[in-house]
């Protein structure tokens, strides 16, 4: 049975800067002004049978996002056919109107009605949600007092349990601590089995590999295959080096002809954007002058999304000479000891105390951070002893399965 | 599950929702929105030591301070009546219908966490708002009919067998106006402040601290208030007479079919976009 059925979904968006105001508002009525639009999806056409799996990859801002709100009913379609059979689960709604007056028992009553279950129906599982979340001793505290692994362990039993015939997973799996990972997993396994057909968008190519054999890649709001977890992954590694040759080379200051290409890499050597953290990471660069130099210094600055810089690093001055017919070819070797975010690198080639030669524009990667309770942006490896016990929250390398 | 009936199905083509269908998934919405009603409720007064009571107070504090403003100092007394008891039963409704609005009227915009995630007829969010202040709207009456005998010139008559009709119109009212502002939040956001101003001067433009008859050459204009309709009927109920009751209420009910008219129509067209601008 068909569970899901897309034909040709495309959904615009008419983008408006700024706050919508009354007064905006007005004044584009009179003057009829158009705003611009953006196809966030088009042309996606796809099915899902019952007890099928499938997933969907694509770089941020591909329409993955788009697509499950889409799917989830939240967001219409602007044109094309959209048909669920059977009642959809997003997992996005983890935590859904969880209302941090109100205790746990009330809110999973609540959260659950939110996902579509019937007041009985939450009552029924009430029992065995509370087991999976393994907080039962704080069922009758107003979630505001709940550490922040409670309240997702809650959230997430809660979601896990609505059995629904159509599970929307938005890379979430990474909630709680290895053991409660597992557990998720494990559920999520149990689900498929029973029929259920889901669909998981991720950045994380090992676990989509684990879970299903056919997935879907978006770039730029398009469906660009169809077909085996395979294909898509090469597709997705082709988007990704076409777009880094197309970010990487960039043209500045002086020297207007000299230019850098950069690609970064994960201790394997594979062409990678998505690290968890601890990560060991190579930059490789060659940049290719138009005269020529001695004495060069290379450089690459870690920022955060916002362009501020985390952290930079620069060579020695580089005794040999470079120019048009020995272009210079740079290895740096970094470790990622930043937490989960939106980060980008750039690198420029100068001469100590002149001017940028070349420089690239910032190539944006994300890193993932698998130890709960460490936010912000440096991981500083803490450990924390309480009365002489050791409550350090346990840290992964990365997502087991 | 693989052998049990589909529970539901979802059918998308173009962002519009048909009338009917939008009435039907309203209608099947109705215990959820009784929920989060009921959570939105809770929450407010779970945190305060007198909880619920507060919603009791208000409109009572404020009946004591316009009744002794009123009759010793400003003294617009109409003979033979309450003032008092005029300006509670004025207050009971007014202060439901602020209530409701003051929350109703931004609910799409304000629970876009929630709305943002999950669909359910976004119609039932500005709803929920008017729900919680229906219950202590009603609250609110049935503490004025148990002090009723403690006013001067008052005493229990037939017509206060009406005061569910004052509690249901006004829900209804409250309802599709907060509906419509809602919708129109999401798309200009500075709607709130304007709703918040005009609160201020409806509250003057509808008779609840002065009696109709004073209004002199306005009048006109303060019938045509939709909500001194509602008021007017919940005059009639507690004083047993109202002044122009027939021409407000006329117009109240104008009013109510207009703004459920332009409520089903308007979300028929946005109830499934409403959220891709939160």
């Amino acid at each position: 049975m068909r569970r899901l059925e897309l034909d040709g979904v495309g959904k615009r968006f008419r983008i408006d800067s700024g706050t919508p105001t009354l007064m905006r508002r007005i004044g584009q009525a009179a003057k009829r002004a158009r705003k611009q639009e953006l196809w966030a999806l088009r042309g996606v056409t796809f099915g899902l049978d019952a007890g099928e799996t499938i997933g969907v990859i694509g770089r941020n801002g591909a329409g993955k996002t788009t697509l499950i709100r889409v799917l989830s009913g939240v967001s219409a379609p602007t044109e094309g056919t959209l048909r669920v059979r059977g009642r959809i689960a997003p997992l996005i709604g983890v935590g859904v109107g969880f209302n941090p007056e109100l205790t746990g028992r009330e809110n999973v009553l609540v959260n659950g009605q939110l996902l579509g279950l019937t007041e009985k129906q939450v009552r029924d599982r009430f029992d065995s949600i509370v087991a999976f979340s393994e907080i039962e001793s704080f069922l009758e505290s107003p979630v505001k007092y709940y550490s922040s692994g409670m309240f997702l362990r809650l959230a997430f039993a809660v979601a896990i349990h609505t059995e629904p015939e159509v599970m929307l997973v938005d890379e979430i799996l990474a909630v709680g601590d290895m053991g409660f990972q597992l557990k998720c997993n494990d559920k999520l396994r149990e689900i498929q089995q029973s029929g259920a057909s889901i669909l998981v968008v991720t950045h994380n190519l090992e676990m989509l590999s684990r879970l299903t054999a056919r997935a879907i890649v978006m770039h730029g709001g398009r469906m660009q295959v169809d077909g085996t977890v395979e294909d898509a992954i090469s597709t997705y590694q082709d988007i990704l080096q076409r777009e880094q040759e197309r970010d990487a080379v960039a043209e500045t200051g002086v020297a207007s002809s000299s230019k850098i290409a950069m690609s970064l890499h994960d201790a394997n050597g594979t062409v990678q954007r998505h690290f968890n953290t601890g990560d060991r990471v190579r930059l490789k660069l060659r940049a290719t002058l138009h005269r020529d130099y001695d004495k060069l210094v290379v450089m690459a600055v870690v920022q955060r999304a916002d362009g501020e810089a985390v952290s930079y690093v620069r060579s020695n001055d580089i005794p040999t000479t470079h120019g048009p017919d020995k272009p210079l070819d740079a290895e740096l070797d970094l470790t990622l000891n930043l937490l989960s975010g939106d980060y980008a690198i750039r690198a420029m080639v100068f001469v100590a105390g002149q001017p940028f030669i070349a420089e690239t524009l910032p190539m944006r990667f994300s890193v993932t951070n698998f130890m709960a309770g460490h936010g912000g942006i440096v991981d500083m490896a803490p450990t924390i002893t309480v009365d002489g016990a050791e409550m350090t929250p346990p840290r992964l390398s990365r997502l087991e399965g | 599950m693989t052998a049990e009936a589909v529970t539901s199905e979802l059918w998308l083509t173009g962002e519009s929702t048909p009338p009917g269908r939008l009435l039907r998934e309203l209608w099947a919405a109705r215990r959820l929105a009784v929920v989060l009603a009921r959570n939105e409720y809770l929450a407010r007064y779970r945190s305060s030591l007198l909880g619920l009571l507060w919603s009791l107070l208000v409109p009572l504090l404020q009946t004591v301070v316009l009744a002794i403003v009123f009759t010793h100092v400003v003294r617009v007394a109409a003979p033979g009546q309450s003032y008092a008891l005029y300006v509670l039963s004025g207050t009971a409704v007014w202060s439901t219908f602020s209530s409701g609005i003051s929350s109703g009227s931004t609910a799409i915009v304000d629970t876009g966490a929630i709305a943002g995630r999950v669909y359910f007829p976004r119609l039932i969010l500005p709803m929920l708002a008017p729900m919680a202040a229906l219950v202590t709207g009603a609250l609110t009456l049935v503490v004025a009919v148990l002090l009723l005998p403690a006013f001067p010139h008052s005493s229990y008559h037939v017509q206060l067998l009406a005061l569910p009709l004052v509690v249901l119109l006004n829900f209804l009212f409250t309802s599709a106006f907060a509906s419509v502002v809602a919708l129109a939040h999401v798309y200009a956001r500075d709607v709130r402040y304007l709703i918040t101003a005009s609160m201020l001067v409806w509250m003057y433009a509808t008779p609840i601290i002065y009696p109709l008859h004073l209004a002199h050459g306005l009048r006109p204009y303060i019938e045509a208030n939709p909500v001194t309709g509602i008021v007017q009927l919940s005059h009639w109920c507690f004083l047993g007479q109202a002044d122009g009751l027939e021409p407000s209420l006329l117009a109240t009910g104008a009013w109510l079919v207009g703004l459920l008219t332009i409520a089903v129509l308007a979300y028929s067209r946005y109830d499934r976009v409403a959220c891709d601008r939160l």
